[in-house]
């Protein structure tokens, strides 16, 4: 038997390749995931192995603020800490080291780099110690003094700036101009992993990042002999409570395990999008094993009738499966490799730029994806293998390869129970909100309306094929006679399509409806005319408030605000807190205070989202307690209590108070409205020649301010589109494969069409739109569960300023168009195969 | 044996710049026809040169053993295969100059088929696959005919019906009327009844003879069994290839007779 079945997988080699291209494409994404996080992951492991070779220890404060979103902010320490560290017994040098932010102007006037997406823009303290310094001169000098800059090479040669050269450099204290005295190496490589680094000396680092009089680190060498362990334990010893030392060996793990944290998110977005892709090829899989073994009915029966007993008929196909799914899985793992090229490739076209390294193939990769696709592979198979061994000699001999259809009423029941128990599922998954329950609610929704699919396949098909008979005549009602016989397969074939559409059309749906909502926010909080946008938001992003304050001097500005981020643990939970200027800032924007005035926003105040309040059981005049990073706990008394959580997030405070904590103070965007009888254009144009000495900002009227806010989404929209593609790709290889085994099947009937005078034309016409009536069943299917999906997230995020839902028809009717399109081109090759068959030889196929 | 050669048209000559023509009153033709199938030492003579016209409102039938080359004659006749060598005519038009195109818009509307089984598509009704031919053509055809022809053959009150409700005789029914419905120039048949029992088998055969008594069409039918050769006005005997023999007006017993002669 095990002979035979492989002798099967040999004799039908183009359907065995078919069905393994479903498990290839899968698997493809699934290891290409992997491949690419892990080769992204090493190559930051690798990094900080590196900066941290020659520390032995270091000194840092021991107050940490987590903010989420990988963020976290450390306190600083004081600079006397430095020679306390330097007298200890056993330590041969110390460099106190300041880190933040400094983006780099090139040559042409253009900001390196955006903090904001893509890899950070580091401005460091030159450490003077050779050997605890990763970077070396490899032209110039060292920076020794203020208006000095060192630049590593790679960002130097990017920018086209050479050592003599005056440059501009964004810090947080303004967009100042330096002396390029040196260009430096980052041990061997020309960069940080991509980052790009400024280097100052380290009175001008602490100047221009404005953090003067503390220090973010001290890094410690010991003398030779010592171990980390002992200098840490000698270190530790004069430290205090607030502070903290640790060695060079944790201090790499930790900035490992940071990064991984950080790269969790991005590893999960892409895994979501491969077990997509793999549920999709398990349709498609499925789909194909039904019709391949409803083919061989009749060998299988054979085999019966020659004393095969069922488990041997059942054992076949698994080895079959089998086999399959781990050949298969092992060419998507080759696949993947090149998959994860592509996806750095496609990462890299939409801005979010990765350090890349070797490639990083772990044995973890090859096996789970091997267990994956074979499992799916085995699962796919069961429904039909156990329908094939259950089917006698006789019944088989018997019965015509095309598959029965009788509705079903306890097929329909599951069908509807499923489905119901998905919806529910996903509306208490949202809300709870648990995503993972809403995830498994979508997957039960997909299989519901899988199982409910061939009781509406008929129906549906022949309304949708009702235009095409009608106006593309014979080969028309054929094509819709043809896709109306065999509900079961249209069903399944069309299944594949359904998730990517309805995850396509969910997510269309969402970004239509969160654009609404942003632009209904902006119509009615924002009352300015002119906006100064940096395109960064959080720490390290923004520009110097001097900025603001120098269009605020402007004759053509009436009042001009600018908006900082803040940072801190309010009653013990991390969070933005924003910046606003109580003078200017409500003037710009109504935050739909409910209680208070913008002059309650007092330097020991803090006003708080009314859903914010609720959950911290406070209200105004009570009292939240408020770590900062740096200053530490404060005590801090709400005064108002507002309503617009798009606009101002959980939490606001004054600008002044979030300067009084010493921390980095950047704007992200500032506000501002014209004086009277200033035109929009002549305000612009004033605004724009202050805003110029600070590469990265963009000036916006209202118009492009929504657009921009808005256009925000498109990035993240885009991204999802082209990983969905892989899942519609994977469909239409699904639809060609169903074509192509109905074809096979029809083959004596489309020789005898042939024969009695069907051109080829009209032979591949008549699959063409066969095709195309599947595939825009399967879209429509997905697009009314992707309706579902995306109000029931704009319902879940209700509270959170969401407030539009909004239904893009025109967007949804071109998805459907393009479905059809894949459709189209899914039946080309089988409909050009199928015309060009013999017509002998097919009227005779028995 | 000689007898048979008598009737034959005259063998092809190589007349320089004037190719062999077709008789003139032939519904189809061939000259010269051979056909080789595979090459070197697993050649197969299927044909070797046959000349032969099939006239107008006459009933043929070609008999032969397996492998006689008779199903490959009518295949190539009907523009379903192409000769190797030779040339075969449709109402004086040569079918191998015919793109693929042509010569499918030849079939549809110059060739009637009926074939042993499965002639129906099953997701169109009787009607439906008897104008099948003419709607691919989208064309109308002439109502009033196809009216008479399903009308001849019985199907009146079956119309409506999928081929699965049909019996095989009217199956077989539905396929001759397909054949006839676009008065095609020739009609093939290839063993039209041998997928019937005897007395279905009788009734089809009945009314292809009507078919070319009535309504003076053309009908050229592959068949084995003599009994259905005798509805036939004339019965071509093929052998290795060849047109070894041939019987006007037969009767089963003169069928049984030759095929036993032959087979010696």
């Amino acid at each position: 038997m095990l002979r035979a079945t492989l002798k099967s997988i040999r004799g039908h080699f183009g359907r065995t390749v078919a069905t393994a291209l479903a498990v290839i494409l899968g698997i493809s994404f699934l290891a290409g995931t992997m491949i690419f996080t892990d080769s992204v992951q090493r190559a930051f492991d690798d990094l900080f192995a590196t900066v941290f070779e020659t520390t032995d220890a270091q000194v840092r404060s021991s107050e940490i603020i987590d903010v989420g979103f990988g963020i976290q902010v450390r306190s600083k320490i004081p600079e006397s800490l430095v020679d306390e560290v330097a007298a200890v017994d056993g330590v041969a040098a110390v460099d106190g080291f300041v880190q933040g932010t400094a983006t780099v102007v090139d040559s042409e006037g253009e900001p390196i780099g955006n903090p904001g997406q893509g890899p950070p823009t580091f401005g460091f303290s030159w450490t003077d110690d050779d050997e605890l310094s990763q970077f070396t001169i490899s032209d110039g000098r060292e920076p020794t003094g203020p208006g000095e800059v060192v630049l590593d090479e790679t960002t130097a040669e990017t920018g086209n700036l050479s050592v003599g050269d005056q440059i501009q450099i964004l810090v947080p204290v303004g967009a100042e101009t330096f002396e390029l005295v040196g260009v430096a190496k980052f041990g061997d490589s020309g960069s940080i992993g991509g980052a790009t680094t400024a280097l100052f000396e380290l009175e001008e680092a602490q100047r221009a990042l404005a953090v003067e009089g503390v220090l973010d680190g001290i890094a410690i060498r010991a003398e030779e002999g010592l171990s980390e362990e002992e200098i840490v334990s000698r270190v530790a010893a004069v430290l205090d409570g607030n502070n903290e030392v640790i060695t060079g060996t944790e201090a790499t793990e930790e900035n490992q395990d940071a990064i991984r944290d950080s790269l969790s998110f991005f590893t999960i977005f892409l895994t979501i999008f491969a077990i997509i892709a793999v549920f999709v090829s398990t349709f498609v899989i499925y789909n194909t094993f039904s019709i391949l073994i409803a083919q061989r009915t009749r060998e299988l029966a054979l085999f019966r009738a020659l004393g095969a007993n069922q488990g041997q008929v059942l054992g076949s196909v698994f080895v079959e499966a089998i086999v399959i799914g781990i050949v298969g899985s092992l060419l998507g793992v080759g696949l993947g490799i090149g998959l994860s090229f592509g996806l750095q490739a496609m990462l890299n076209g939409f801005g979010i730029e990765l350090p890349s390294g070797g490639l990083v193939v772990l044995p973890r990769t090859i096996i789970l994806s091997v267990v994956v696709g074979t499992v799916v592979t085995v699962v796919a198979a069961l429904f039909p293998a156990v329908r094939a061994a259950r089917i006698t000699p006789i019944e088989a001999m018997r019965e015509s390869a095309a598959e029965s259809y009788k509705r079903n009423n306890v097929r329909v029941g599951i069908g509807l129970v499923i489905t119901a128990l998905g919806a529910v599922a996903i509306l208490v998954g949202l809300l709870a909100p648990e995503i993972s329950l809403a995830g498994l609610g979508a997957v039960a929704m997909f299989i519901g309306v899988f199982v409910l699919g061939p009781t509406i396949a008929k129906p549906v098909a022949r309304v949708l094929g009702a235009p095409i008979a009608a106006t593309r005549g014979t080969t028309g009602k054929l094509a819709r006679d043809n896709s109306m016989r065999n509900p079961k397969r249209m069903a399944r074939t069309a299944a594949a399509l359904t998730v990517g559409v309805a995850l396509v059309a969910g997510v269309t749906v969402l970004a239509s409806s969160l654009s609404a909502s942003i632009e209904n926010t902006i119509e009615e909080g924002f009352v300015g005319d002119v906006v100064i946008d940096s395109g960064s938001f959080g720490p390290g992003g923004g520009f110097s408030p001097e900025l603001t304050s120098s269009l605020a001097e402007l004759d053509e500005t009436e009042v001009v605000s600018g908006i900082r981020v803040g940072i801190g643990e309010l009653e013990g939970t991390g969070d933005f807190l924003l910046a606003f200027d109580p003078a200017t800032g409500f003037e710009l924007f109504d935050i739909g205070l409910i209680e208070g005035a913008p002059s309650d926003l007092t330097d020991d105040a803090i006003f708080l989202l009314d859903t914010k309040a609720e959950d911290l059981e406070v209200g105004v005049g009570d009292t939240v307690l408020v770590n900062f990073p740096n200053s530490g706990e404060q005590s801090l008394t709400v005064r108002g209590l507002y309503d617009d959580a798009a606009l101002a997030g959980n939490q606001v405070i004054s600008q002044s108070l979030w300067e009084s904590t010493g921390a980095e103070q950047l704007e992200f965007a500032a506000y501002a409205t014209l004086a009277e009888g200033v035109s929009i254009e002549e305000g612009r144009a004033a605004i724009e020649s202050v805003a110029a000495a600070y590469p990265n900002t963009t000036v916006q009227d209202r118009e492009e301010f929504v657009e921009s806010q808005t256009g925000q989404l498109d990035l993240i929209l885009n991204l999802i589109y082209a990983l969905l593609g892989l899942a519609i790709i994977i469909a239409a290889f699904g639809i060609a494969n169903t074509m192509r085994l109905s074809t096979i099947e029809r083959t004596r009937e489309i020789g005898l069409l042939r024969a009695v005078g069907m051109t080829r034309g009209q032979v591949q016409s008549t699959i063409r739109w066969e095709a195309v009536i599947t595939a825009v069943f399967g879209a429509l299917l997905g697009v009314a569960l992707g309706l579902f999906f995306g109000y029931a997230i704009i319902y879940a995020l209700r509270d959170q300023g969401v407030s539009s839902f909004s239904v893009p028809v025109v967007a949804l009717t071109t998805v459907v168009g393009l479905a059809a399109v894949v459709g189209l081109l899914a039946s080309i090759v089988p409909s050009v195969r199928a015309s060009r068959r013999n017509i002998l030889e097919a009227i005779a196929t028995d | 044996m000689t007898e048979a050669t008598e009737h034959l048209p005259p063998a092809p000559q190589s007349m320089p710049g004037a190719p062999p023509q077709p008789a003139g009153n032939a519904a189809a033709s061939a000259i010269g026809a051979s056909k080789v199938y595979g090459m070197g030492d697993t050649e197969v003579h299927a044909l070797r040169e046959v000349s032969v016209d099939f006239e107008a409102g006459r009933f043929t039938a070609i008999m032969g053993p397996s492998g006689s080359g008779k199903s490959t004659l009518m295949q190539c006749m009907a523009g379903l295969d192409r000769l190797s060598s030779g040339e075969a005519y449709i109402g004086g038009q040569p079918l191998s100059a015919l793109s693929d195109k042509a010569l499918t818009t030849l079939r549809r509307e110059k060739i009637g088929f009926v074939f042993q089984a499965y002639n129906l598509i099953p997701t169109l009704n009787a009607r439906e696959n008897i104008t099948l031919p003419l709607d691919l053509a989208g064309s109308k055809g002439d109502p009033a005919w196809i009216d008479e022809v399903i009308q001849t053959v019985g199907l009146a009150d079956r119309q409506t019906h999928r081929p699965n409700e049909l019996s095989g005789g009217q199956q077989q029914r539905v396929a001759v009327a397909r054949a006839l419905a676009s008065r095609p120039a020739i009609i093939f048949g290839d063993e039209p009844t041998g997928n019937l029992d005897s007395r279905t088998g009788a009734e089809i055969l009945d009314f292809m003879r009507r078919a070319v008594d009535e309504l003076e069409q053309t009908i050229v039918m592959v068949t084995h069994d003599p009994v259905s050769a005798a509805y036939s006005d004339r019965v071509m005997f093929l052998a290795d290839g060849r047109i070894v023999h041939e019987l006007a007006s037969p009767t089963a017993d003169m069928v049984y007779d030759t095929m036993r002669n032959l087979g010696d």
